[in-house]
């Protein structure tokens, strides 16, 4: 029997009224689970436009190679533009001591039990980490999951997804969500490819079809070979994001 | 494992609502849930009992599924999705899914 109004049914909703004072009542709402998010998100994006900062999400599995194209990056970036780090992982401050030495300042966040950073980590990383006039090249290295991150907007300009050929080439069919939401794909560690079941026709038709817009690049971080390509294909998209009256890039 | 941060954001909201609307205590909780959110209906059931806390204390929690659309780019077949990708039941060609991505509160039972 329900206990509010003694009408004999246990599951139903009180919409109808009979003056208790503690009957349910049904509220329709319109509740975004992850608008908190989004809105810290595009916070985030108008910050980084204001202080001329270009900021690249990347994500990958575990072990992909995030931190070694990093580093490369870095090494190359940093003769001409600040480069900025912003380090997710669930403890230690490795990466962070290894992309400093690369010549990026660089900052850790230490998600815990976390499995993704958020927006809200990443505006208070950020703010913490650039100065109030700084501008030039912001990473975000997300946490090592190909699951978790790709509902979170970080308020970047592009996401970019790792995927190394020592991981198999059907990774972007078992990973569609994370892949989807990417706008570059990197397959990394191709040196690799002599000794590695890889098959790269495969994996870029599986790309291009999970995300037909994605720019793909193959490279390896370890001999340097395609990075040229992938950087100057992000140094041209800063500069067309910059490119608008207003406030340039330094 | 997502999960637990979406239940955090919604004790959060909930929160924020009883605060507004005045009520003390939430019998049952209507989410819907995209087919392609990226989020499992078992670990969010899981993460709910979990870590939920005071006025969601004896909450129920309804998920309703949505499903995404889809279009099959040879055939132009149009398709429920229940997954990113699928194969498109009239010609077999891949079919990338679109919308399905929506987690949000949709109703309240409330004292």
């Amino acid at each position: 029997m329900c206990g509010t109004c003694g009408c004999g049914q246990t599951n139903h909703i009180h919409d109808h009224h009979h003056g208790h004072e503690t009957e349910a009542r049904r509220i329709s709402v319109e509740l975004d689970l992850l608008a908190r998010n989004n809105h810290l998100a595009e916070h985030n994006r108008e910050d980084f436009k204001a202080q001329g900062l270009y900021a690249i999400n990347m994500v990958s599995g575990p072990g992909a190679g995030k931190t070694t194209l990093l580093e490369a990056a870095v090494k190359s970036l940093a003769t001409h533009a600040d480069v900025f780090v912003i380090e997710g992982d669930q403890q230690t401050s490795l990466d962070a001591d290894r992309i400093a030495t690369a010549g990026a300042k660089a900052i850790q966040i230490n998600t815990g039990a976390m499995c993704h950073l958020d927006a809200h980590m990443v505006g208070h990383a950020a703010a913490d980490l650039v100065p109030d006039n700084g501008s030039g090249w912001l990473f975000i290295e997300n946490v090592g999951n190909l699951v978790c991150p790709a509902a979170f907007d970080l308020g970047e300009n592009k996401r970019l997804a790792l995927l190394s050929v020592t991981e198999g080439d059907d990774k972007p069919l078992k990973y569609p969500d994370m892949f989807a939401s990417s706008d570059v794909v990197i397959i990394s560690k191709c040196d690799l490819l002599p000794y590695v079941p890889f098959d790269m026709e495969r994996c870029l038709q599986a790309i291009h079809s999970v995300s037909p817009k994605a720019e793909i690049f193959e490279l390896s971080a370890t001999t340097g070979e395609g990075m040229d390509d992938w950087l100057n294909w992000l140094a041209g998209e800063r500069t067309k994001e910059y490119q608008q009256p207003g406030k340039s890039a330094a | 494992m997502h999960e637990m941060s979406l239940v955090r954001e919604m004790q959060r909201l909930v929160e924020a609502e009883a605060a507004a609307k005045q009520f003390g205590q939430v019998k049952r909780i209507q989410i819907e849930l995209g087919s392609v959110a990226c989020v499992s209906q078992a670990s969010l059931l899981f993460a709910f009992d979990s870590v939920r806390t005071g006025l969601l204390h004896n909450t129920e929690l309804d998920i309703h599924a949505v499903p995404a659309r889809g279009v099959c780019p040879a055939c132009g077949l149009n398709m429920v999705m229940m997954s990113r990708l699928m194969d498109c039941s009239g010609c077999g060609h891949l079919i990338v899914a679109e919308g399905g991505d929506e987690m949000r509160i949709t109703a309240l039972e409330v004292i």
